[in-house]
């Protein structure tokens, strides 16, 4: 002991003196280690999953719904009609695009309408969309159609119902199907179409009451003018940026449509994720008081064991200040070795999850898995968003410095003489 | 729920009165003009004419049976109001209908109701027909693609069938109509429905031809669903004027509360 | 065994501080057990107390083919005799009438689901009186009263107070037409409920719909001595000649979101106790091993390994008494205030989620199992956690105890 103190003194490098105490008790290094090692590994592989699924989810839920930034009336919001209408779509689209950085801007009109067969009527709600523009890539339900089935550009009778719909109107495809809505004026007007396909999502509310329509026939039909439209959806480059390019549009555009990002127009999807992502934080806090709790406890066990030789330290000259740092270059080394070790335990896990992922499709039943209206995927993949990893491996980081500061504190507050006597 | 595409049931009067005047079918050169003379008969008794009178509606369904007595209003094809005289318990219940729009008038709770969308399905006084069957608007004339039937050409055949097929663009839910002219009276007996596999789904009978409001007409139209066993609702007609002065004030709002 | 007893007592106070660290890790660790248990049950109880407690009941009863499509004259005609049989076998049930309709107020209409309730014997059941968020439950005095779901509130722009129509048609044909006040509005409930419920008395239900006799629903909560299954089966043989159904056959979405949900919370259980089990394993390992030379002074005056070791364990179990002790005392009101207040993990509002609702506030929940579970837990853990070392210690011998760093 007395030897490493002097070559310490010497050498004056107090990071190999403390890279030299770290494994001078190997087995409660160790410990320490594992704990370190758990606690990162399980909030990245969490994380992980979370920012993937979430993220995919949100990009789905644009695709299902109006974009990750939604453009309409002002007064759409709260008076959803076919009345409150933007105008100018297509000069109001290249005024986004030079905004913000985005993948695409889609002009469509949504609503409800009545549609009846010979045998039955119902109730149903509508996107209509532009089939030369639209693909699955930016209305998500069009994956739900079948490859031979779908609207043609040049077809002006198209209607696509969900599958639960048609069974209910006693529709198949090529039948006859009349739609019934309320047009931009309050006048109810009608008109027919052939069903051209079946739409099935897997999301049972919306296969029983979604219909699609191409949006040119739609808007002579209700009274639209040709470059007219009750929703605009963006698409951006990156969800994350959804706020930042909320802003930039609403100073960016007309005074006469309203900017809405995702989380606004679908709130009951933000709470859920903002639910989900609030109570994984919660439990990932608790295991991170754990493993600092466990930190601290090795450390100051370490402190008090080596009280002696900390006092003879002191006694030849070293100042309070020193053993502090010496100390903290303990935990220090503690927290870069075990974020290194956390590296090598967590990467091939991860690297598989990322890859092949966990199916959760054996946990489902016959039905398929609906959160507000969103379908999820049935197999759960990770993917962590950098600024996660960085977060996480700050936190870890911080954490063990901060259980050292107390017990390298101590290691300086100690009395040498009293110290040195004690056995 | 059933659908009757043109304004049947309540201006069936006015409908008959026009388009089935008592004339014997007079032979015409092209048969392509007979039939666009039959057809613009059927289509003109929807306009033009204003009516006022009293019928008796009858539904029987499975569940239950229920006779009302009304006094109808109309005045060309887009303005009606029907009001109910019978039973005591839906007195005063009153439909008026302009243009594609539709308002309920209830006196037990003294409300008028605008009938929304998504009702337009929902069926009429607990009848066969939907509230949507009293707007629709199409003329066979130009809607539909019509023929003879070539058998019931046959001068021995009284009957005469005529097959309609929508026009591609029309907002029909039928796949074909089908209807039976008396060649004597060139008065309507029946008409079917069918949907687009050209299964049967609702057929309409026109019975007891009497002269009321100095035309002669059938007074009696039956729909009977197919499919539904027993099932039907009958308006009979006891009283009816043709051709009277209506004022349009009579198809508001107010006057709906009376 | 005594004099152990009081030796390691005085052990642990020799040295105050090294008490202090491994007591507090322990406090850290049953706290951290303590109130995870009571979130998890706050969470798995909220989730089935919405759906079951709420709105579905355990089990529901329908006349054959009512559900494939609903209809005024689908209704169970024995209905009083069928709960008299059903409260004889140990379930608490009630009537329910179900009418589709629209409801207007104003210029504005909606579609809407009307339900009669039997208000004697509701709140028995279902726990959707307490669900009120502005005005008042519906009330036997006040037959024109009327309870709404929150979105059609909204969507009918009517608030506490303001008039509404009831539409439909009745069982003999004729429109049924009734006038109702706003008496309540209901906090978020399932989707169904929240955008187009209407709660009315089945007694105003019967005259607005000329519905003489019979029921189309009846709820119930099964006996608390059964399971799902055998609820059902109860009751199936119980009444024949009608449809029972499980909530969990009724909701099956929502009954397998609730699976997923336990069985992540089972995964977190998981990986919640290693941390807490290699907390511990840490403290005790570090409280052993440090005094090893200790340890070895003992065995070198004559204690036999037997001693050592139920020194070492009585030692860890009294540090362990005292972290619970803390815990309790410091964990009581952080339960209080889970359980009252709830952890509010979104800032949003209250959401829905397949159907039903979801608060994003995390509350938590006491039950004794939630006290009990992580204190058996914990004396386990520290039990298995100081054996290693203790062995060790035992076995040692004094002159390499005396080597010992």
């Amino acid at each position: 002991m007395a030897k490493t103190t002097q070559r310490a003194a010497t050498s004056g490098s107090l990071v190999s003196l403390a890279w030299r105490n770290l494994w001078a008790n190997r087995r409660r290094t160790l410990i320490t280690l594992s704990s370190i090692v758990f606690g990162v590994f399980f909030a990245i592989l969490m994380t992980a999953l979370q920012d993937r699924n979430w993220a995919d989810m949100i990009d789905l839920a644009a695709k299902m719904g109006g974009g990750h930034v939604t453009l309409q009336h002002p007064e759409y919001q709260d008076a959803p009609t076919l009345r409150h209408s933007v105008q100018e779509v297509s000069e109001l689209a290249a005024a986004v695009e030079g905004a913000v950085p985005i993948d695409a801007v889609r002009p469509r009109i949504v609503g409800n309408l009545m549609l009846s067969t010979a045998h039955e009527s119902f109730g149903a709600g509508f996107i209509a969309y532009d089939p030369a523009l639209e693909t699955s890539e930016t209305l998500a339900i069009l994956n739900g159609v079948a490859e031979d089935e779908g609207l043609r550009p040049d077809d002006r009778q198209g209607i696509l119902l969900g599958t639960k719909l048609a069974y209910n109107l006693d529709a198949e495809v090529g039948d006859k199907v009349v739609y019934t809505v309320t047009d931009r004026n309050g006048e109810i007007t009608s008109a027919l179409c052939r069903v051209r396909g079946l739409v099935t999502t897997g999301a049972p509310s919306v296969d029983a009451s979604l219909v699609l329509l191409p949006i040119e026939p739609l808007r002579e039909v209700i009274g639209y003018g040709p470059d007219e439209a009750n929703q605009v959806a963006i698409f951006l480059s990156d969800q994350r940026s959804t706020e930042r390019a909320v802003s930039a549009l609403v100073s960016a555009l007309r005074d006469d449509v309203a900017v809405l990002g995702w989380n606004k127009a679908q709130p009951e999807l933000a709470g859920f994720i903002a639910a989900k992502v609030g109570g994984a934080w919660v439990v990932e806090g608790l295991i991170g008081i754990l493993v600092a709790a466990g930190i601290f406890n090795t450390l100051f066990v370490s402190v008090m064991e080596r009280m002696r030789e900390f006092g003879i330290m002191l006694a030849i000259g070293w100042s309070p200040g020193r053993l502090f740092r010496l100390v903290m270059l303990e935990s220090l080394w503690l927290g870069v070795v075990g974020l290194i070790l956390a590296g090598l335990v967590t990467v091939g896990p991860y690297l598989y999850l990322e890859k092949t992922g966990i199916d959760i499709s054996k946990m489902l039943t016959d039905e398929s898995m609906e959160i507000a209206g969103v379908a999820m995927a049935p197999v759960l993949k990770v993917g962590i968003f950098p600024m996660s990893l960085v977060i996480i491996l700050g936190a870890a980081m911080f954490a063990v410095l901060a259980s050292g500061i107390y017990p390298a504190w101590r290691a300086g507050r100690i009395n040498p003489v009293e110290t040195i006597r004690l056995v | 729920m059933l659908k009757q595409s043109p304004w049947i049931v309540l201006l069936a009067i006015v409908w008959m009165s026009v388009a089935m005047s008592p004339r014997a079918l007079a032979r015409q050169p092209s048969e392509d003009a007979e039939m666009q003379r039959l057809l613009g008969l059927f289509d003109d008794l929807l306009r033009g004419a204003s009516s006022q009178g009293t019928m008796t509606m009858t539904v029987k369904t499975k569940r239950f049976e229920r006779t009302l007595s009304m006094q109808t209003w109309s005045k060309g094809t887009d303005k009606s109001l029907v009001r109910i005289l019978e039973p005591v318990k839906e007195k005063g219940t009153a439909t008026l209908k302009v243009g594609d729009k539709i308002w309920n008038y209830l006196p037990k709770v003294d409300r008028t109701i605008k009938v929304p969308g998504s009702m337009m399905g929902a069926s009429w006084m607990g009848s066969h027909f939907t509230n949507d069957d009293l707007v629709a608007k199409i003329r066979y004339s130009e809607d539909f693609a019509c023929s003879f039937d070539p058998a019931t050409r046959e001068p021995s055949v009284k009957e005469l069938r005529i097959d309609c097929i929508p026009n591609e663009d029309v907002a029909v839910v039928w796949g074909k109509v089908s209807m039976l002219l008396d060649k004597a009276s060139e008065l309507p007996t029946q008409s079917m429905f069918y949907d687009d596999d050209d299964e049967l789904v609702r057929t309409m009978k026109y019975e007891n031809v009497r002269t009321m409001g100095g035309k002669r007409i059938p007074t009696v139209l039956t729909a009977i669903p197919a499919g539904e066993d027993g099932e039907f609702t009958r308006v009979e007609h006891s009283k009816l004027e043709f051709d009277i002065d209506i004022s349009d004030r009579l198809f508001s709002l107010q006057s709906l509360k009376q | 065994m005594n004099k152990v007893f009081v030796i390691a007592w005085r052990n642990l106070w020799r040295t105050p501080r090294r008490s202090v660290v491994t007591i507090g890790a322990m406090t850290v660790a049953v706290l951290a057990m303590l109130l995870y248990a009571s979130l998890v049950e706050g969470y798995v109880r909220d989730l089935e107390a919405d759906l079951v407690e709420v709105e579905v009941g355990d089990l529901q009863v329908h006349a054959e083919g009512y559900r494939d499509r609903p209809s005024l004259y689908t209704t169970i005609d024995d209905s009083d005799a069928m709960i008299a049989s059903l409260e004889g076998a140990g379930f608490v049930a009630t009537a329910r009438l179900l009418a589709g309709g629209l409801v207007a107020a104003g210029e504005s209409s909606s579609g809407a689901l009307i339900k009669g309730l039997d208000l004697e014997t509701n709140d028995a059941v279902s726990a959707i009186a307490e669900r009120v968020d502005r005005g008042e439950w519906l009330a036997a005095s006040d037959p024109h009263g009327a309870v709404l779901g929150r979105g059609l509130a909204r969507a009918l722009a009517v608030d506490v107070g303001d008039e509404l129509i009831v539409l439909g048609q009745a069982t003999d044909g004729s429109m049924a037409n009734e006038l109702f006040q706003v008496r309540g509005i209901l906090e978020a409930v399932t989707a169904e409920t929240d955008l187009a419920g209407v709660l009315i008395a089945d007694s105003i239900f019967r005259e607005t719909f000329a519905l003489d006799q019979g029921v189309h629903q009846v709820l119930m909560r099964r006996p608390a001595n059964l399971g799902l299954d055998a609820a059902s089966a109860l009751a199936q043989s119980t009444i024949q000649g009608h449809e029972v159904k499980t909530w969990r056959e009724l909701q099956p979405l929502m009954s397998q979101m609730i699976d997923i949900s336990r069985s992540m919370i089972i995964l977190m259980f998981v990986v919640m106790y290693v941390a807490i089990a290699i907390l511990i394993l840490n403290a005790m390992l570090m409280s052993v091993f440090e005094r090893i030379r200790e340890l070895g002074v003992m065995k070198a005056v004559g204690l036999s390994p037997r001693t050592v070791l139920s020194l070492v364990l009585t030692e860890a179990m009294l540090q362990a008494v005292v972290a619970t002790v803390i815990a309790l005392a410091v964990g009581a009101p952080l339960l209080w205030l889970l359980v009252e207040r709830g952890i509010d993990v979104s800032g949003f509002g209250d959401i829905t989620a397949g159907g039903m609702s979801i608060g994003t506030r995390m509350f938590g929940a006491v039950a004794p199992h939630t006290i009990l579970g992580p204190i058996v837990t914990f004396f386990v853990l520290v039990f298995l956690g100081v054996l290693y070392p203790g062995l060790k210690a035992a076995r040692l011998r004094p002159v390499e105890a005396m080597r010992h760093q």
